[in-house]
């Protein structure tokens, strides 16, 4: 996958698809897609993968970009991560070892569960709570999505994020270390590959937050796999018992499933783009509530809603918790002597990056804020979409910003020519008669 | 771009809104067609048109356009004048065509 | 349009928990295009969200009129709800005259005052039984 140092997300129009319908800019939930000249464009800066335009666009005309099955081909030895929702996707699966075993014949060389590293990031945060070292309530850093809005928008939550490495990323450096002693290779012949629910985990490979740098080398979509695989796992008659996860691990795939592996109550869970935004509002207000953890997971149902799926989420839901029946409750806890060279820990805390900024300095910025207050009172506050922009105020922005103008609100031009074609006593014409038709 | 610089480039006489000549004009638009105007302006702009009625004006006050240059000449009439001066828009009048009169002032620096 | 001052005024709908906070939401939503420091975020959110709260539940609305300039924001409280009575009870912690009901929704805890105070640089309470209650705050810019 080529991407530049400007495109820092993974959500990308089809412009051959796209209708320009404004679909999509009404749900983007960082207001990052405009329509200009009959196609959405995402801002790139504002763009926090989340998916939402990809599930409502009614034309499919967004998509992630993944990296190919070929890419594998570039590397000796190659492992697969799969995350805990490629479980969900098959219908009837007896045990993960299917899944597993299906993966190996996909051209993998090894499997490391994310629900394994999941087991042990849900292990180290218990220890974290009961030493007293994280200030709660903490919030959970599995989401990059979460993670993008929180660093953009709640200055003030930044500090209560975990700093610890996702199950992906810890995942990752533990098979690649596992790999590199097994087979002697040097790391550049091991390749790291996530199966994964979301576009949201590709930017977070390529822009790692928290780390330097990823130990994951690629991410290949759960739907693009899901045919080969199931191929493979269809010719499966009692494959090898290899997994090594409890159902605390593989919970991780559904929303809630993360705060029931620290093993207490005092927890929030939350999913749903929405839904989050609400839950973060909040915290920001109010003061905190005495809780000591909050899940919060940018797709409808976690991780199994994730818009690289291919089965209903609430099906997968289910299918999971009838998986989960046989497993023990864990098999992972973070060791007392830790892994040596790797470590869980972040580098820092997150930090506040602001996206909406409105000027370089307050004088800029509050003279422009000024602008789009008066401006905005020209529009009618429908928020139709109809100009491109998701709001009135958003196309006063970009008005202010020089990207729009105010020809671009229907209502705007309506009045206009009514006013500006009205008689020479200045009394306004209607355009249309008392049916609503033109005259 | 001040107003009193763009009457200077173009040669204009100042026939209303002399008070406003230190105004910075950060766009400007050459058309007759005033649905163009609503279509295409950019904030804080000027408008250069061989077209002279009262929709001119009133399409300049929709779009928030401060300065109003009549091409080839053109002079318009008191009412005309009278809404300008109404809204604080400047007029200006100079001999120039359309063409020539956006050409000097984009050479001049005038973005679109 | 006076230069570098930002104008804004909100209407409170007086027990409408579903929209309360709506104003204090955007206000921060506009601090932080404005590059605020995050702790001056912070400070303001806290003291006009317990203000905006407090017209909700013992005011039956009001309005709210905040001010931005580059060096600080001012926040104006208005309402003709009931006045406070003994304002040196309602400035104490944990003092608290709202009802059961209000207590269920988790508002109400007696720290609405205190908090704006705590919260804001500046603050004044001007208040009459039966007539309504203004209070002017005011939160540096750091």
């Amino acid at each position: 996958m080529e991407q530049t140092s400007a495109i820092t997300h993974s959500v990308m129009l089809d412009a051959d698809k796209c209708k320009g319908c404004t679909t999509c800019i009404r749900h983007c939930p960082s207001e990052a897609i405009r329509v200009r000249g009959g196609l959405a464009r995402i801002t790139s800066e504002k763009c926090i993968d989340c998916g939402e335009c990809i599930r409502v666009c009614p034309n499919h005309a967004k998509r992630a970009v993944y990296d190919e099955l070929e890419e594998l081909s570039k590397y000796e030895y190659r492992i697969a991560l799969p995350a805990p929702t490629l479980y969900g996707q098959f219908n009837n699966l007896e045990s993960v070892d299917y899944v597993l075993v299906g993966l190996l014949r996909c051209g993998f060389n090894a499997v490391f569960e994310v629900s394994k590293a999941a087991e042990i990031v849900s292990g180290y945060t218990r220890r974290l709570l009961k030493e007293g070292r994280a200030k709660t309530p903490i919030i959970s850093s599995a989401c990059p999505a979460v993670i993008r809005i929180i660093r953009s928008r709640f200055p003030y939550l930044c500090s209560y994020v975990l700093p610890v490495k996702s199950p992906m990323q810890l995942a990752a450096s533990l098979a690649r270390h596992e790999a590199m002693e097994k087979t002697g290779l040097p790391s550049e012949k091991i390749g790291v590959f996530f199966i994964s629910p979301c576009p949201a985990k590709v930017t977070d490979v390529h822009y790692p937050i928290g780390l330097e740098k990823s130990d994951v080398d690629g991410v290949i979509s759960i739907s693009a796999i899901y045919k080969p695989l199931l191929a493979e796992m269809n010719k499966l008659k009692d494959p090898d018992i290899i997994s090594e996860s409890g159902l605390l691990g593989i919970n991780w795939a559904v929303s809630g499933g993360e705060s029931s592996g620290l093993m207490q109550e005092r927890y929030l869970a939350a999913d749903g783009v929405d839904n989050v935004m609400k839950v973060l509002d909040e915290l920001e207000n109010k003061r905190l509530p005495p809780l000591d953890f909050i899940e919060l997971n940018a797709c409808p149902g976690g991780c199994v809603g994730g818009p690289s799926t291919v089965e209903n989420p609430f099906i997968a839901k289910a299918r999971i918790q009838m998986l989960r029946k046989d497993l023990p409750f864990y098999k992972n806890d973070y060791p007392e002597k830790g892994f040596g060279d790797i470590t869980l820990d972040w580098n820092d805390e997150l930090a506040y990056r602001p996206v909406d900024a409105a000027g370089t300095d307050m004088a800029t910025a509050l003279e422009r804020l000024s602008r789009i207050e008066s401006l905005k009172e020209e529009f009618p506050g429908l928020d139709c979409g109809a100009c491109g922009a998701p709001t009135c105020e958003a196309l006063a922005r970009d008005i202010v910003e020089g990207h729009a103008g105010k020809g671009d609100c229907l209502f705007f031009l309506k009045k206009s020519l009514e006013y500006i074609f009205a008689d020479t006593k200045g009394n306004a014409v209607s355009m249309t008669d008392e049916n609503g038709g033109l005259k | 771009m001040k107003i009193s610089e763009i009457a200077e480039i173009l040669g204009a006489e100042s026939l209303t809104g002399e008070e406003y000549y230190d105004l910075d004009i950060k766009s400007a638009c050459g058309s007759d067609m005033m649905s163009d105007v609503l279509a295409f302006h950019k904030e804080e702009g000027m408008l250069l048109t061989g077209l002279v009625n009262l929709q001119v004006v009133r399409t300049a006050q929709m779009m928030d356009i401060r300065c109003i240059v009549f091409v080839r000449g053109k002079r318009p009439d008191d009412s005309i004048l009278e809404l300008a001066k109404d809204n604080d828009i400047t007029v200006l009048c100079t001999k120039d065509r359309l063409f020539g009169a956006c050409g000097k002032l984009y050479c001049a620096g005038m973005p679109e | 349009m006076p230069d570098n001052v930002l104008t804004l005024h909100y209407d409170i709908e007086g027990n409408d928990f579903t929209s309360a906070g709506e104003a204090s939401g955007d206000v921060k939503r506009k601090l932080r295009m404005l590059g605020i420091s995050p702790n001056t975020i912070r400070k303001l959110a806290v003291a006009m969200y317990e203000g905006e709260i407090n017209q909700v539940i013992h005011a039956n609305g009001g309005h709210i009129d905040v001010e931005i300039t580059p060096q600080l924001i001012k926040i104006v409280l208005s309402d003709e709800g009931p006045g406070i009575p003994d304002v040196e009870a309602a400035m104490s912690e944990g003092f608290s005259t709202a009802t059961e009901e209000i207590h269920n929704m988790g508002f109400g805890a007696g720290m609405g005052l205190p908090n704006m105070k705590k919260y804001s640089d500046t603050f004044e309470l001007e208040t009459e039984v039966g007539k309504g209650t203004v209070i002017t705050m005011t939160v540096n810019i750091e």
